[in-house]
């Protein structure tokens, strides 16, 4: 799975609510959900010093 | 009236002679007949059948009253049912393809779905992003051939396009089907009671030879393994193994993916693998710890030829041990209950109309469209969102615009479109803008 430009977004709040990322070359919006593959990939990657997420706007 | 009697002693009644039986008649008429070998013929019969003992079963014939199948014993089998009395794995036939129906290039990165529905390609992680074998998967049509003969019309096909004839150690690669949690509980895996396990598909490979599969539980990190041999080069052949069951590790108690929601089991079938996959000496043939080098043992490499080719249809997984013999068909289900399944994991909104509207809403700013979507079923878990494609907002005039969705959940979805130049207050419609093989999709698979 590769996993570019990701990056925290908030909507209505001022906590993250999910992650912005192209994943496999589209657009995708990732929920901060472990149960939620694409969200576990992110973090492994994130462990294994592959990738950073940066923060929102 | 008259009386054949005998009080003192037995009363002998004697048809004497080699053909002769004693008959008995009323009103001048046979009504019953008792022959030499001591067999009683009669019009009719009455009285308890309690007192009939030791009935040949060859006697049982014709239609037979209506018993409880609380009485049945002896079934061969499992007594447990099937979840909802569907089958354990979705689109085992391989009739659902919602995200292609042939991709290219498959390797050195590419773990995740491609073409038919739930089947997973999977390749392990680290140091195999720029190495290995690559595969054109396909969801193949059918149009003879065993498996064709049996009712299946489609198969996921691997063609390998770039071989690895000498695998590096850590190179291996797998089709999966990862099984909800919820969906194995009549394995009761884990408990005192576990049931073993029968797995059955239809197989065609190049290849000759051993191939290994594994069934596992990431919960608890626990698997077995098993093989199957491909007799003949690319003929379709059926195959039926039977893995042990697990009173060790119950479904839900680790700490990946927990709950019945979560990753259940897996079944993993191999393709090739390196020295690490076998290095074990053995295959692990019982329930264990995850060990990765006895994983394909034995293993034959489908990867080291691009003229190799690995086909796979009519894939179940059944409560207990069956042999080819004695196996439950293959419940074929509808194409529309197959693709609902299907979309508890994965949806994707159709293509091939230029404008069509996905949602709709109100401009909320110059630069903000806010609308809701409703996904077509509730999700395994709340999905990734992906939006592919040139969209636009209809709000009086039209507004391209990026897809943007917030407040992600189970069963729907804020589904905004950025823009410059709205005008706020309006009612707006999200479409493709003129894209027809612009999609969004839910994703929440295992």
């Amino acid at each position: 799975m590769i996993i570019e430009n990701a990056k925290y977004h908030n909507a209505d709040s001022d906590t993250n609510t999910g992650i912005f990322a192209t994943i496999d070359g589209v657009g995708c919006s990732v929920p901060l959900d472990e149960n939620n593959r694409h969200y576990v990939e992110i973090l492994k990657q994130v462990a294994d010093g592959d990738i950073t997420i940066a923060e929102a706007d | 009236m008259s009386t054949i009697k005998s009080s003192a002693e037995n009363l002998t009644l004697n048809a004497d002679g080699a053909n002769n039986d004693i008959i008995f008649q009323s009103n001048g008429s046979n009504v019953a007949t008792l022959d030499q070998a001591g067999l009683l013929t009669a019009t009719t019969f009455a009285g308890s059948g309690a007192s009939l003992t030791a009935l040949p079963a060859a006697q049982l014939t014709g239609t037979l009253p209506a018993i409880s199948g609380a009485n049945l014993t002896g079934i061969s089998g499992s007594s447990d049912y099937r979840p909802s009395g569907k089958p354990i794995i979705i689109n085992g036939d391989m009739a659902i393809a919602q995200r292609s129906t042939s991709v290219t290039g498959i390797g050195n990165g590419d773990s995740g779905y491609h073409t038919v529905d739930r089947w997973n390609w999977n390749e392990p992680t680290a140091g195999h992003i720029t190495s290995g074998a690559e595969w054109t998967q396909t969801q193949e049509t059918l149009t003879s051939g065993a498996a064709w003969e049996d009712g299946f019309t489609k198969a996921l096909k691997m063609d390998c396009t770039t071989a690895e004839a000498s695998p590096a150690a850590s190179d291996g690669n797998f089709i999966q089907y990862m099984i909800e949690g919820a969906d194995v509980k009549a394995f009761k895996k884990g408990t005192p009671n576990a049931q073993t396990y029968t797995v059955s598909f239809w197989v065609k490979a190049t290849k000759t030879g051993t191939n290994c599969i594994n069934l596992g539980d990431r919960t608890n990190d626990r698997y077995i393994a098993a093989t199957y041999t491909i007799n003949t080069t690319n003929t379709w052949e059926k195959k039926v193994i039977n893995l042990a069951a697990d009173t060790t590790g119950s479904i839900g108690a680790g700490s990946y993916y927990q709950g019945e929601n979560g990753q259940g089991m897996r079944l993993i079938f191999g393709l090739y693998g390196g020295s690490e996959y076998s290095s074990g000496g053995s295959l692990q043939t019982s329930w264990a710890s995850w060990t990765t080098n006895k994983r394909l043992f034995g293993q034959v490499n489908n990867a080291d030829s691009t003229s190799n080719n690995w086909h796979i249809t009519g894939v179940q997984l059944e409560v207990g041990t069956y042999t080819a013999a004695t196996l439950p068909p293959f419940q074929h289900e509808s194409f529309g209950d197959s693709l609902a399944r299907c979309k508890r994991y994965y949806w994707r909104t159709a293509t091939g109309e230029p404008y069509s509207a996905l949602s709709s809403g109100v401009v909320y700013s110059s630069t903000e469209v806010i609308t809701s979507f409703r996904y077509p079923v509730l999700m395994r878990g709340v999905p990734t969102m992906a939006a592919s494609g040139s969209f636009s907002v209809l709000q009086g005039s039209s507004i391209t615009g990026t897809v943007v969705f917030t407040r992600i959940n189970l069963d729907c979805v804020r589904l905004n479109l950025s823009i410059s130049g709205g005008t706020t207050g309006r009612g707006g419609v999200i479409r493709n803008q003129n894209d027809s093989a612009a999609y969004i999709s839910g994703d929440a698979e295992l």
